[in-house]
């Protein structure tokens, strides 16, 4: 067996180290202190609006954002400085303040603990106001960047997670794709739907064309007849030259092959079906 | 009278932070005073010793906003459990101050913050809410480390100027003089601490024993060594 050390001498070392060890529990703690400083959620109340925006809000923008955070709860966190001032996300905050003044249950609902998902970026905006204006401009460069075959995409994906494309309210188990994506991306929820019906459009118009050229053609002659018609409710030139005077006497002639033609198409379509 | 507000800690485990802190709690209310534990320690030993439910609501409740209520073990003596929920992140990212903004108000003439042992944002919490603080140790070297651990976190808050306790002193538990070990502790921190009181809670199987049959020590029995040992540190907190 080893020969026992005087106790006293153990105590010391262990005092000894507990100083050592200071240094570390300090770095430990300062380090603590900022993760915990850097918060991810804030209350409502204790996010600062931002005193200048690059561009005005949009209160159509805001309307439908409400709706969609009403939907689907806060996707995107808001930017926020240390101080808690708004860097970027003003219609999302507008939103949020709007929902929760015009319907406070769902606000509830959606924010249990009056708490709001933030991305706190550790500068103060007062202090360096370049830097502020940078993160603004580029959370809102980042958005506008969506091209519309992106913005079909996204909803595909999103149409294989179960979400759809409903008016009104969500049945159970369903998600709205439009809010989701509107979110998402950071555009109104209208200019999404506006962007899905019109793909959907030229894909229908796309299939047409393709199979049945006849469908072109009958677009086209109503075009023309349209076209005509208001041509000839016009009122003449004060002295019309050679070719108007051939044109307006050719025009009603003209525009009966036009109809006739449209009409014989039109048959044969309702035929082929 | 003002409230006074004490943090039991010692970094290290298994040292009697929790027999010290509910023994003291005993002691105060049979002095006449209305006594809160406030258990940190996810572990909710506390409570349990005291003989009430350490499942209740509790601290973490308290520190989350509400308002729980607090269990009384004898009269005069209240107890808010810990428990596991004291290790959730919304505890983690509160302020050091949080604790003792949320007790400022409590209608308690002494508040006793038994902290856990390694978790250092809880004993934090403590150290931060109390005027006064007893670090405890037994006679074993990593015990001393854990305390000095302790003693240079309050040294520093000091010098800061932040708020937390003020004065404290050291509590050596479960001394037997007949070790050589217990023998040698009392000189080597009166010599590596020599501006820090010093208090020595003698082994006494009544601590013990009341933990275990969960009954308040004085309840247990008023006239154990513990409970002497324990009334010296009374003393000390109220009269400095």
């Amino acid at each position: 067996m080893a020969r026992r050390r005087n106790s006293a001498d153990l105590f010391a070392e262990a005092a000894a180290t507990a100083d050592a060890i200071h240094e570390q529990d300090q770095a430990a703690a300062a380090k603590s202190e900022q993760e915990r400083t850097q918060k991810t959620k804030l209350p409502l109340g204790q996010i600062k609006s931002r005193e200048a925006d690059t561009r005005p809000l949009d209160p159509q923008h805001v309307a439908s954002l409400a709706e969609s955070i009403a939907a689907l709860g806060l996707i995107e966190p808001l930017v926020v400085d240390v101080k808690g001032v708004l860097l970027a996300g003003a219609h999302r905050l507008s939103a949020l303040h709007a929902l929760q003044e015009t319907n406070p249950e769902i606000y509830d609902q959606q924010f249990p603990d009056g708490q709001i998902q933030v991305h706190m970026l550790v500068f103060d905006a007062d202090q360096e106001p370049e830097r502020a204006l940078q993160v603004e401009l580029a959370e809102n460069e980042k958005r506008v960047n969506y091209t519309r075959d992106q913005i079909e995409r996204l909803a595909e994906r999103l149409r294989s997670l179960n979400y759809r494309e409903v008016r009104g309210r969500p049945k159970e188990g369903e998600k709205a794709l439009g809010p989701a994506l509107a979110v998402a991306i950071g555009v109104s929820a209208r200019y999404v739907r506006k962007v899905l019906s019109e793909q959907r459009q030229e894909e229908r118009d796309e299939k047409n064309r393709n199979s049945v050229p006849i469908f072109q053609k009958l677009k086209l002659l109503k075009k023309i007849e349209v076209a005509l018609k208001e041509l000839s409710e016009l009122p003449e030139s004060e002295q019309p030259g050679r070719s108007e005077r051939a044109l307006i006497k050719a025009l009603p002639a003209f525009l009966s092959y036009v109809q006739g033609t449209a009409k014989d198409v039109e048959s044969a379509v309702r035929q082929q079906k | 009278m003002a409230q006074t507000r004490i943090a039991v800690a010692a970094r290290k485990g298994g040292v009697g932070k929790t027999s010290i802190a509910c023994g003291l709690s005993s002691v105060m209310a049979s002095q006449g005073k209305r006594v809160l534990v406030i258990d940190l320690d996810p572990q909710s030993n506390a409570a349990y010793v005291l003989g009430t439910n350490p499942t209740a609501p509790g601290t973490a409740d308290l520190l989350s906003g509400g308002l729980p209520t607090a269990l009384e073990a004898s009269p005069g003596l209240y107890v808010l459990p810990g428990g596991p929920d004291l290790a959730g992140h919304t505890i983690q990212s509160l302020d050091p101050e949080d604790l003792a903004d949320a007790v400022t108000s409590m209608d308690y003439d002494v508040l006793i913050f038994d902290c856990p042992p390694g978790v250092e944002y809880l004993e934090r919490l403590g150290l931060v809410a109390a005027d006064v603080a007893l670090i405890c140790t037994d006679a074993h070297p990593l015990a001393v480390m854990g305390a000095g651990r302790v003693i240079n976190e309050l040294k520093l808050r000091q010098q800061k100027g932040r708020r937390g306790a003020k004065r404290w002193a050291l509590a050596l538990s479960r001394i037997d003089l007949r070790r050589s070990m217990d023998q040698s502790l009392d000189q080597q921190l009166a010599t590596a601490y020599p501006m820090i009181d010093r208090f020595i809670v003698r082994q006494d199987s009544a601590i013990s024993w009341a933990g275990a049959e969960r009954v308040p020590l004085i309840k247990y029995d008023p006239n154990c060594k513990g409970a002497k040992d324990l009334q010296a540190i009374a003393n000390w907190v109220f009269n400095g």
